[in-house]
Order: structure tokens, then C-alpha cells, then sequence
């Protein structure tokens, strides 16, 4: 219950109720910015940190200088494309590089499965443009059964992971498209899985230091292994979440070990499921071992097109060595493939310049944003001396009946207090939309709300220091001058 | 029970010392009922402001019951003022945001009395004032008259030693000021020693002494029976 004298004020306060709202806005709104301010650059150091902190950006990316610069070089000024093809084999690189710790193969890829949602779409683009049976083009959308129809209903053999865009070029005879008594026969397979409601799903192709570079270990299964790129079989790791996708709702994704996938690539074995990596587009992948055209079974031959994608990743274990290294395999590449037919690049120093401009940003905002506060709280100040100012011959009569000056600084300090926890309460309203908003415009995303709190606590304190050096100097007065105030 | 020694008081003003008191030395005895005189402006306030602690002396000595308080911290002159003194003011100095009941609660509040004891002890000075009906009436709906009466039970919230009273009824109707007045001589007659500021002669001959200031020197006083 409030004291008389707590009465007073809280009387006074809500007497003057246009004053104290506003009050209560003016330090909502210095809060509000300021700590969406703070909130933005701590933001923006943590992903900063955790940005650089990723194996993505310990490495150096090489690619054949053709693929590199296709966004960005107009398709005539290409350095002949003609015959610059990376493998794994240039991996060897590495053992130049002293610094190098890993090194892998990392190229994107997607499974498309084959199911009664797909073979109903196949027939129905197939009765529209062609004749039933015939084999088109992939691209076409024709589904090449090489090995996704089940043994027996097509009789072909498996086609390698990796392999698929050179068996699609060359469109071996016996191709033909998978019907629904395919499937069925399919089905009825106990280590065949068909992945119905998915069309889709996006991965990568990789070597087995891939696993290694970025820490990931197998929950389920077991990771790839050089024997998965060097032979025919056709092995798949799924991440966690596209495990638990495919394995369907309630259902375990240690069931899907050592099944197949019925796939346009032929049957892929689940080998292994990955503990979660934390990395959202790794849950949602799968992984499947990077193989040479060698070693697809298909003999030596020219590169085909799906090596002209290949990059190449060199993971350094120390970042200091980056430039040093990249000279290194400038120096190695050039001398394999000539000058400029091979582009290295450097992800971190450009992720170091876009964090070096977010931190810029956010340093301003936050100096701007402290300077509103600095602002609203100068004249928050003003507000409550004069406030106190008013009340001065009240304080003067308070002493005079036994208040010590401590006891009205106390009374005082309350009303700061309040006025700061509800503006600052206030405050943190506007912060949370206004930090969010300005995380998203500089393309953070899951932004940590410790950082508003942490701002409006501390925005609170100011305002708290602002408030109460009225307090303290409204206690500091002698009672008989006080009350000789008309 | 008081006593000033030779106690000065100047205030600084823009290239000037003013003697507000000029070597006050003035005993005040348990029971008195003292009666400050004096034209505008010869320091009676001061004189008073300077017994209620509610200023301090430039030079000289104040002892309470022989203690000397002149350089006790500011909490125990608090303490002193809420415990010894009850002030009475001519404009009365009622907070208009507490009720009657709560103006006379607040200096107890001060001294850690519990709520209900100092709510009960309120309702029982302001019955002792013939305010009982006004108890939860703020000072803005009630007479001069109620105001001062208010005013005086606030001042005996904590069974004061002293009554500090300026011109208490200044601001008064005079059949409402013979009412303060009668109530002072009555809590005089109680035991309660009375320092009183007035202009008012008459009211100065009803004290049992007097005492005349001009100039910030006390120059006369008088006392009878």
C-alpha cells in the first residue's frame, strides 16, 4: 500500500495525466530506438561471427573460370570453354597447401522421385507430345526407367548417381517410361521406397571429406566412404530433416537404412541418415557420392557437362592463410590449365566486407538512435525537475512534518522509476517490431531477442540516471526556503 | 528545552549579506507559550524557521534538552522535527491531493507508525477538532477554518513537544482565528509548549510571554501570568 507521501505523488502524476503520458512516450520512444539500435549491431556482430565461423567460409572455391563468370561475363567474351574440366582428381592441390585441411568436392544436385503422382504427369505430357513408350529427352520430362523400374520390369541396369546427365544425353536404347504396373511391382519390393507427396529433393554431390570439412557426423547409417564414388552402387545420405520426410509423419527414419529410393537416377540406397547440422539447407539435403565419369563405369572419355560444374573446396584450418593459400593454388591451377581457365574465389573476404558494412550500418543506427534517446532523456530531465520544481513548496512541508531529504529522494526516484519502467515496458513494443524490421532489411535472420533486452535494460538505466539527477537535486533543498515559494 | 546561543543567520544576496538574526540568544521552557513579535521583515519567520530546524544558523549554538543540534547529520534533524515539533502555517500547507484523514496520517508515516495506528490515532484527532465528519474531505471542499483545525491535528499527529505556529490565523475570519486561538490556549493548558508568530497584539497579549524582534535583534520581551 502507498504511503501518504507515495499517494502524493501518484495523485500529482495521474493529475496531470497529458504530462505524464507523453513523458511516458517521450522515454518509450528514446528506448525504442535505442535499443533496436543496440539490438541491430549486436545482431549484426553475432551473425558476423557466426558467418565466419561456418567451413563455408574457411575454404576457397574453385571453378573452371567459364562457370564462374557466367552470371556476370557476357556469353561471347567466355574463355573458350572448350576443354576445362575440374575432378576430383585436381583435389591434389592440396597437398601444395600446407594450410589446407580439407578438401572436397561440393556440386548441387536434386533427386526426382518417381511415384504415382509422377508417373500420372508423365503420361499425361506423353499423351499430349508423344507416342506412349517412346523415349524423349529428360528435359522433356520423360521418366528413363535405366534402373528406377523395379529388376524385372525393365530389365536395365542401374544408372550411377553422378552419371545421370551423361545417360541423359546420350539416351541409351532400351529407355522407356515407367507405367503404374511398374510401380505397383515396385512397391510390392520390401527394400524399395517410393516417396509419394515429394517431387523433389535438392542435395549435393560430394567427396567424402566433405563430412569431414564441416564436422557432420551420421546419426543413422553410416557416412559415405571413397568405395561409394569409385563404385557402380548408387549410395545416399539424407540430412535429418529430409529423412524425417521422406520416412513420412510418425514414422522412424532409422526404417529407411539401407533402403532404396525409387528415383529418375535409378535406385538409391539410403546408407546413412545425418544428425542435425544446424544448417537448415544441409537437414533438408541429400548427399551422394561425387563420381568421375571414370569412374561411372562409362570408360575415359572427354569430360561430359556435369564436370564443367564441378567446384572444387579447399578448407584452410587457419584463416590467417587464406591469401597465402589462394596464391598457392593459383600457382597450380595456372599451371594446369593456363592462365585464367580457372576462377578462385574467396567467399570470407567478401562475407568480411558485407558484415563490415552491416556493422557500419549498425554502428550508425545506433549512434543515431542513442542520440534521439540522449534527446528524449534531456528532456524527460526537464520535465520532471520542473515537476519538481512545482512541488517544491509541497517538499518544503513534507520536511517540515520529518521527510529527511533521503526519504524524498526516495519519493522522487519513484516517479522516475515509474515513469522509466513504463516508458522502457513501453519501449521495448516499439523495439521488437523496429529491430526485427531493420534486421530483415539488412538480411539477418534469426535475430536473438537477448539483444532487445539487453538494450532496453540498458536504455532503462540511462533513463534511470536522467530521472533521478532531478530527483537528487529536487531533495538537496533547504525546507524554509522551499516553503516560502507563493 | 530550547535554547539559542548568540545564533546568527545572514543570506547572501546579489553583492550584499543580509543579517536575517543578529546574535539571538532566547531560552524556551517546557509549557511556554511564547508569543514572536514584530514588524515585516525583522526575522520573526527566521527566528521561527530556526527552532523548527527547518533552517540553520550561520553562527551560533542550538541545544534541545541541552543537546546541541546544530551539527547533527540531516536524517536526525528530520527525526527531531517529526518527533518534537508540530508546525501550524498561515496558509495552513495542506496537501490538496490527501484527504483530511490522510494529510494528518502523513507525518506519522514518517515516523514508521503502522497504517491502521496512525488512521486510528487520525480519526481521533480530527474527532478532537470537531472534524469527524469531514475526515475524508480534501482541503480544497472544507473552510479556512476546517483547513487550520486539520492543519492543527496534523501537527499533534505525533504528540509533539513544541507547536510551531506563524500566524495561524492569518488567513482567518476572526470568530474562526478565536477558534484557533482557543484550541492553541487549550493544548497549552495540556502541556504542549506553544511558539507562536503574529502580528496581532492581541493575540501576542494572550501568550504568557513576548517576545519583540526587530532588526533580527530581540529587543524586548514580557512575560505575565
Amino acid at each position: 500500500m502507498l504511503s501518504e507521501s507515495g499517494k502524493i505523488v501518484a495523485r500529482r502524476f495521474s493529475g496531470r495525466l497529458v504530462e505524464s503520458g507523453l513523458l511516458i512516450l517521450a522515454v518509450a520512444l528514446g528506448v525504442g530506438a535505442a535499443s533496436s539500435g543496440f539490438s541491430l549491431l549486436g545482431n549484426t556482430i553475432r551473425a558476423g561471427k557466426e558467418m565466419l565461423a561456418s567451413p563455408a567460409y574457411r575454404e576457397l572455391v574453385v571453378s573452371a573460370r567459364s562457370n564462374a563468370d557466367e552470371m556476370t561475363v557476357p556469353a561471347v567474351k567466355k574463355p573458350a570453354a572448350s576443354n576445362v574440366a575440374l575432378t576430383s582428381s585436381d583435389l591434389d592441390a592440396a597437398s601444395l597447401a600446407p594450410a589446407v585441411a580439407f578438401s572436397y568436392v561440393q556440386n548441387r544436385d536434386d533427386l526426382q522421385f518417381i511415384n504415382a503422382a509422377s508417373i500420372k504427369q508423365e503420361e499425361s505430357f506423353a499423351a499430349s507430345f508423344g507416342a506412349p513408350g517412346a523415349a524423349v529427352s529428360a528435359s522433356g520430362g520423360t521418366v528413363l526407367v535405366t534402373g528406377a523400374a523395379p529388376q524385372g520390369a525393365s530389365g536395365a541396369a542401374p544408372a550411377p548417381a553422378g552419371a545421370k546427365r551423361a545417360a541423359t544425353d546420350q539416351g541409351p536404347p532400351g529407355f522407356r517410361r515407367m507405367t503404374e504396373d511398374d510401380l505397383k511391382k515396385a512397391q510390392a519390393q520390401a527394400d524399395l521406397v517410393i516417396v509419394d507427396g515429394m517431387e523433389r529433393l535438392n542435395g549435393f554431390l560430394v567427396t567424402p571429406a566433405f563430412f569431414d570439412a564441416w564436422g557432420m557426423k551420421a546419426s543413422l547409417g553410416s557416412l559415405l566412404t571413397d568405395s561409394d564414388a569409385q563404385g557402380s552402387a548408387s549410395a545416399l545420405v539424407l540430412g535429418s530433416s529430409a529423412a524425417a520426410k521422406i520416412a513420412g509423419q510418425g514414422k522412424s527414419a532409422s526404417d529407411l537404412i539401407g533402403k532404396k529410393l525409387l528415383t529418375r537416377d535409378g535406385n538409391m540406397q539410403v546408407v546413412g541418415v545425418l544428425a542435425p547440422t544446424g544448417t537448415t539447407s544441409y537437414d533438408e539435403s541429400f548427399f551422394a557420392p561425387y563420381k568421375t565419369y571414370a569412374s561411372t563405369g562409362a570408360g575415359n572419355g572427354p569430360p561430359r557437362m556435369w564436370q564443367f560444374n564441378t567446384q572444387l573446396r579447399f578448407t584452410v584450418s587457419d584463416v590467417t592463410k587464406l591469401a597465402e593459400t589462394e596464391k598457392l593454388l593459383t600457382g597450380w591451377f595456372e599451371s594446369r590449365f593456363g592462365e585464367g581457365q580457372i576462377a578462385i574465389s574467396n567467399p570470407r573476404s567478401e562475407a568480411q566486407k558485407l558484415i563490415d558494412r552491416n556493422q557500419g550500418i549498425g554502428l550508425l543506427i545506433l549512434f543515431l538512435s542513442l542520440s534521439g534517446l540522449f534527446i528524449a532523456l534531456v528532456n524527460v530531465s526537464h520535465i520532471l525537475m520542473s515537476r519538481g520544481l512545482r512541488m517544491r513548496k509541497g517538499v518544503g512541508i513534507m520536511m517540515a512534518l520529518g521527510a529527511s531529504r533521503s526519504s524524498v529522494l526516495r519519493l522522487f526516484a519513484s516517479e522516475a522509476t515509474a515513469v522509466s519502467v513504463a516508458g522502457s515496458l513501453l519501449g521495448g513494443l516499439f523495439a521488437l517490431p523496429i529491430s526485427r524490421s531493420m534486421q530483415s532489411a539488412l538480411g539477418l535472420s534469426g535475430g536473438s531477442w537477448l539483444f532487445v533486452v539487453l538494450g532496453i535494460v540498458a536504455s532503462w538505466l540511462l533513463t534511470l540516471a536522467f530521472s533521478v539527477a532531478p530527483a537528487w537535486q529536487n531533495s538537496r533543498i533547504v525546507p524554509a526556503e522551499a516553503m516560502r515559494v507563493a | 528545552m530550547i535554547t539559542l546561543k548568540n545564533v546568527s543567520k545572514e543570506y547572501d544576496l546579489v553583492g550584499s549579506t543580509v543579517n536575517a538574526l543578529d546574535d539571538v540568544s532566547l531560552t524556551i521552557d517546557r509549557g511556554e507559550y511564547v508569543a514572536i513579535m514584530g514588524p515585516s521583515g525583522s526575522g520573526k519567520s527566521t527566528l521561527l524557521h530556526i527552532l523548527g530546524i527547518l533552517d540553520t544558523s550561520t553562527s551560533g549554538q542550538y541545544l534541545l534538552e541541552d543537546y546541541d543540534i546544530t551539527a547533527l547529520p540531516d536524517r536526525e534533524h528530520a527525526r527531531i522535527r517529526n518527533k518534537h515539533f508540530g508546525f501550524i502555517f498561515q496558509s495552513f500547507n495542506l496537501f490538496s491531493e490527501l484527504s483530511a484523514l490522510e494529510n494528518v496520517m502523513l507525518p506519522m508515516s514518517y515516523a514508521g507508525v503502522p497504517f491502521r495506528k496512525r488512521r486510528e490515532r487520525a480519526e481521533l484527532l480530527l474527532g478532537d477538532m470537531g472534524l469527524a465528519h469531514r475526515m475524508q474531505h480534501l482541503p480544497t471542499m472544507m473552510s479556512g477554518g476546517e483547513q487550520q483545525r486539520v492543519a492543527i491535528a496534523r501537527a499533534l499527529a505525533n504528540d509533539p513537544d513544541v507547536i510551531l505556529a506563524d500566524e495561524p490565523t492569518g488567513n482567518l475570519p476572526s470568530d474562526k482565528g478565536e477558534e484557533i486561538m482557543t484550541t492553541l490556549e487549550s493544548l497549552n493548558e495540556n502541556g504542549v509548549t506553544i511558539v507562536m508568530v503574529t502580528h496581532n497584539p492581541e493575540q501576542g497579549r494572550r501568550a504568557k510571554r513576548r517576545v519583540l524582534i526587530r532588526d533580527g535583534k530581540l529587543e524586548d520581551e514580557a512575560r505575565h501570568a
